[in-house]
């Protein structure tokens, strides 16, 4: 049982990256226009998430070090302030959307306008992180973030040609009527999702938090081996549902309503409930992590005092950064834009962020001054240098990417 | 009836210029993402047949179904017709935006009310509009 | 540690400085050096940290933005950085440990600020929750 408690630090970080409230719908649009032929954009931001999250652990737990403490002395004040800029920006559009996207859970539950449940919702997520330990935090919406586990579910229900889905997702091609551009829009998006930049601050930090040493190094493998393919293949099976039942009505996918449908009709009621759990936990999880993270970076940007672990006056500029940013996140939306389309863009920013965030962990995770004998292996490097040439390309690509497509219209 | 006149629409449309395709493509697009919305609706109505949802989760569905379905037919009035045949191509496409959004507002009043039941009924009556917009959203892409 | 040598850019600016409670109290954001007049090599004697220091190492606009802002907001410290004697030094490492608390320090104006006039006012500032 306690093994079992100790891997939600993963499954939550995991969850927040992969299905918070962008995804949950990027996800589904993908799925009803391309089917699963962008399924293997899923499986190699998986593999890229796990190699990157794994070394960052491994930092934080032999040297006690968030991933931002080491952006900064590995690139200097100048480029480490470049990024700390980028990617604050993109984890505070997060932090955003999620608080929006908990209230357009909740709006699906009562059919009450989520803005109304917006204020509510910034309160409740700063008042966690003000007052709720980290690891019960982690495992309370880590484990009701499984119940989104209720699309493979349906998936199962709607007895798929399993075949058939298994070839379109071996034999990726653009379906007719949908452009290259586009197609390659979707797969940065999806990618960039699966890498998001606030999931290493998250999961390192947190590792911090839970006070991981040299001895912690099974556990911090088996949160990144068990998590991060988990969320994948939670945002397969979103995918798959929309290809079964919204691609063949030619259905376009704005809502986090039509997201749920295929679990409602092969489902019902009870489907229904447990997906709303999980989209409630979900987002709410993403809220927390970008919420934290936002702090977490600038406070290891500036040498702060950061964390949950100690009272809150012991961080006091952590904390405050943290509130300011729920607060101002919570007024963002409140604006009425649409939390849908905000994280899409904020996606297509992360991606841009991407290289600058994972080289100094690369870096020093083959530091032996500070790793000892934890030092990467020949393979792991051999991986990582690929993803950074490929996340390389991708930040230059999702720029132009975006304005060619009209963001994937 | 309507299939008809669609049709003989359809067979009458050589596109002399680029503003007419251009305009012809519009028309497609906004089928395309009217037909999107029906869709949407008519699946609810058919989750409402097999009392597999809630009025809550409809309402929401169906709602956000007529607002997007209202932004589209808003967008498509605002597209200047370039000529008589864009005209005529116009006049049907606004035919089949107002019944489809007529009744996807019906079909809210009828959830928000509570009545379930009539959901399966004036889903129904959707179909052919439902039909002719993928017509349309097929011919011109 | 006197009398080491060490790449100064590579293992100690932008470090992380702690104090004796394991708290952190700042990053390495400049070093002040000592330039012997017999010729020998300079020495590292303070650490440099706040945002005085770090500052005129971001250069450019921001950085002068910077130390003129800090400098308006502060009110004793002047325009000198939080200064940390090399005498101080016990460790260097992954971080940098000082044998002081953050208090005897006094490099901890702006921390101090945040929490007397805004943390501390929220009911359960004071409680660790583990």
């Amino acid at each position: 049982m306690k093994v079992v408690l100790k891997v939600f630090l993963g499954i939550l970080t995991a969850i927040g990256g992969f299905v918070d409230i962008g995804d949950l719908v990027a996800n589904a649009v993908v799925g009803a226009r391309f089917g699963l032929s962008l399924a293997w954009v899923v499986v190699i931001g998986v593999v890229g998430i796990c190699l990157f999250a794994d070394m960052s652990g491994r930092v934080a737990a032999v040297t006690g070090r968030g991933t931002f403490d080491l952006v900064r002395e590995r690139l200097g004040p100048r480029a480490g302030l470049a990024n700390l800029v980028a990617s604050t920006f993109v984890t505070f559009l997060t932090l955003a959307a999620e608080v929006g996207g908990v209230a357009l859970a909740l709006e699906l539950a009562t059919s009450v306008s989520y803005l109304l449940f917006v204020p509510l919702v910034a309160f409740l997520v700063w008042f966690v992180i003000w007052r709720m330990p980290f690891e019960k935090m982690e495992q309370a919406f880590g484990l009701a973030g499984l119940a989104l586990l209720a699309f493979a579910v349906a998936l199962w229900q709607l007895g798929p040609d399993w075949s058939e889905l298994l070839r379109q997702a071996t034999h990726p091609s653009v379906p007719d009527g949908e452009g290259h551009p586009t197609y390659l829009f979707y797969a940065v998006s999806l990618f960039g999702a699966a890498m998001t930049p606030y999931e290493v601050f998250f999961f390192s930090s947190g590792a911090v938090e839970e006070g991981w040493s040299r001895k912690d190094l099974r556990t911090e493998r088996l949160n990144v081996y068990l998590g991060f393919p988990l969320g994948g293949l939670l945002s397969l099976a979103i995918a798959a549902c929309a290809t079964l039942v919204l691609l063949p009505q030619g259905i376009g996918v704005d809502h986090l309503d039509q997201v749920a449908l295929p679990v409602v009709l092969s489902l019902g009621k009870v489907g229904l409930a447990f997906l709303i759990v999980g989209f409630v936990a979900a987002t709410f999880g993403a809220a927390l992590e970008t919420a934290l993270s936002t702090g977490y970076s600038l406070s290891q940007y500036l040498g702060w005092q950061w964390g949950k672990r100690t009272a809150p006056r012991e961080a006091a500029r952590f904390h405050a950064v943290v509130l300011i940013s729920v607060v101002l996140g919570a007024m963002l939306i409140l604006t009425t834009l649409d939390p849908v389309k905000v994280t899409e863009y904020s996606l297509v920013f992360s991606a841009v962020a991407l290289p600058l965030t994972y080289l100094p962990i690369l870096v020093v995770a083959n530091d032996p001054d500070y790793m000892g004998e934890s030092v990467n292996g020949r393979v792991v490097n051999a991986l990582a240098s690929v993803y950074l040439v490929l996340l390389t390309v991708v930040a230059f690509a999702a720029i132009p990417l975006m304005i060619a497509t009209k963001a994937g219209q | 009836m309507r299939r008809l006149l669609v049709l003989v629409l359809v067979a009458g449309c050589v596109s002399p210029s680029f503003n007419d395709r251009d305009y012809e493509l519009k028309a497609g697009n906004t089928a395309k993402a009217v037909a999107s919305s029906l869709s949407t609706a008519i699946l609810g109505a058919d989750a409402a047949r097999r009392h597999k949802a809630g009025e809550p989760y409809l309402s929401v569905l169906i709602g956000n179904a007529e607002k997007d379905a209202l932004a589209v037919q808003s967008t498509f009035d605002g597209v200047q017709p370039p000529n008589a045949a864009a005209d005529r191509l116009k006049g049907t496409v606004d035919d089949l935006l107002a019944s489809a959004t007529t009744g996807l507002s019906q079909m809210r009043i009828a959830c928000r009310r509570g009545h379930l039941d009539r959901l399966p009924a004036l889903a129904d009556g959707l179909r052919s509009t439902l039909d002719e917009l993928r017509f349309l959203a097929e011919h011109f892409q | 540690m006197t009398g080491r040598v060490r790449d100064l850019a590579l293992h100690l600016l932008d470090r992380q400085v702690v104090d004796t409670d394991g708290a952190a109290v700042g990053n390495v954001d400049d070093v002040e050096l000592h330039v012997p007049e017999d010729g020998s090599p300079p020495y590292v004697i303070a650490l440099l940290t706040g945002p005085q220091a770090l500052g005129p190492r971001l250069g450019g606009r921001l950085g002068s933005w910077l130390v003129f802002w800090s400098h308006a907001l502060s009110r004793h410290s002047g325009a000198d950085p939080g200064r940390i004697g090399m005498e101080l030094l016990t460790d260097l490492g992954a971080q940098v440990t000082v044998a002081r608390s953050r208090v005897e320090l006094g490099v901890h104006e702006n921390e101090d600020r945040a929490r007397t006039y805004f943390v501390e006012r929220i009911p359960g500032a004071r409680d660790a929750r583990r």
